[in-house]
């Protein structure tokens, strides 16, 4: 055992909490060393004067000081009650602790669907909100297709004179070779 | 069942602060005679006032009167309570280096302290008031982290793992530390016999 070892277990041995063949080493240690017997002897006789340091005692009025005090909480209603809590916090604290949490969620949602547009979204909202208002009108949905349904025909025909159109144009136009 | 006097004493701190979370007012009343006398001489080790330190322990009771509901059978009530009296007792400090005032211990007349049965001669009190006082400076001139469990163990002799919790070190930590405060503190008092 060297001198840095024997300084470690001085504590050790004081409380009685070294195991018995760490107890002979120390105490085989101490009788080769006398200056560090004297040491240990010092430090017990320390602990014994702190152990007789006077102790002092409160005033004789300090629980009825304590009364007061507690009676002028008990009577201010701004303190607050110690008995809302929820889960553990205070209701401002569970209110941030909550604010902080719904921010996480949607910082989060934002990282994992980076490609989710909220403008389309909201376009396509309103185009079904459309949609939803034209059927609700008088024109009823036959009406609605059957005019649909012109709308093509007149098309169809106009297509039709201009595939003649064409045909006569063609007999019109020649290509020259070059 | 009715809580007579007798047999408040009978209780455990932790089952006294659960009766007071309950709504028993008396327990709590017990608490305070437990502890009063305890924090008042812990403190005074930190601030040196005595009236400053009779203060923070009003802050202190005052403090687990509204609290009450914050302690949890985690960790034992001592813990618990002295860990509030140092933190009160840290900001005093503080506030105390902000103003730059120096406070004298002040004995009020109204202050009782425990006195031996057998009376000493005046020659052997004068002798001890002298140790005390030395011992005294020469804790406060430890290390804040040395003067801290050196008066957790041997002043108010709580246990090692009751310091590990106040303190919030590890127990082999406050072992070694407990060791070397000792040492240091041996190395202060070498002129004392």
């Amino acid at each position: 055992m060297n001198r840095y070892q024997f300084e470690d277990l001085i504590s050790s041995y004081i409380d009685n909490e070294i195991t018995l063949s760490k107890r002979k080493e120390f105490e085989r240690y101490m009788k080769d060393n006398p200056d560090s017997e004297k040491l240990v002897s010092a430090i017990k006789g320390n602990i014994v004067k702190l152990n007789q340091i006077p102790r002092f005692k409160v005033k004789s009025s300090f629980n009825d000081t304590l009364k007061s005090k507690i009676d002028d909480f008990n009577s201010n209603p701004k303190l607050g009650n110690a008995n809302n809590l929820i889960f553990g916090f205070s209701p401002l604290n569970a209110s941030f602790l909550f604010g902080l949490f719904i921010a996480f969620i949607f910082i989060s949602f934002q990282l994992i669907n980076p490609n989710f547009d909220y403008q389309q979204t909201s376009e396509s909202q309103l185009v079904n909100n459309g949609l939803s208002n034209d059927i609700n009108t008088s024109r009823n949905l036959n009406e609605v297709i059957d005019s649909d349904l012109a709308d093509v025909k007149e098309d169809t025909s106009k297509s039709e004179i201009n595939k003649q159109d064409r045909k006569d144009l063609t007999n019109k136009i020649q290509f020259v070779n070059d | 069942m009715p809580l007579d006097k007798k047999s408040e004493f009978i209780f455990t701190d932790e089952e006294l602060i659960s009766r007071f979370q309950n709504g028993d007012e008396r327990a709590y009343v017990e608490l305070v005679n437990r502890y009063k006398d305890r924090l008042l001489n812990f403190v005074f080790q930190f601030l040196g006032d005595i009236e400053q330190a009779e203060d923070v322990v009003q802050d202190t009771m005052l403090r687990l009167y509204e609290k009450k509901h914050y302690y949890k059978e985690i960790a034992k009530f001592s813990t618990w309570i002295y860990t509030i009296a140092r933190n009160l007792a840290n900001t005093e400090l503080r506030k105390r280096k902000r103003r730059k005032t120096t406070y004298l211990s002040q004995l009020s007349k109204e202050r009782q302290f425990e006195i031996p049965a057998i009376q000493e001669d005046v020659d052997q009190s004068l002798q001890n008031e002298f140790i005390n006082d030395r011992i005294q400076s020469a804790i406060n001139n430890l290390p804040e982290h040395f003067k801290v469990v050196i008066i957790l163990r041997d002043i108010q002799e709580l246990s090692y793992e009751e310091i590990s919790n106040i303190v919030e070190v590890p127990l082999g930590t406050i072992k070694s530390r407990i060791n070397r405060a000792r040492i240091q503190l041996q190395a202060e008092l070498l002129d004392l016999k």
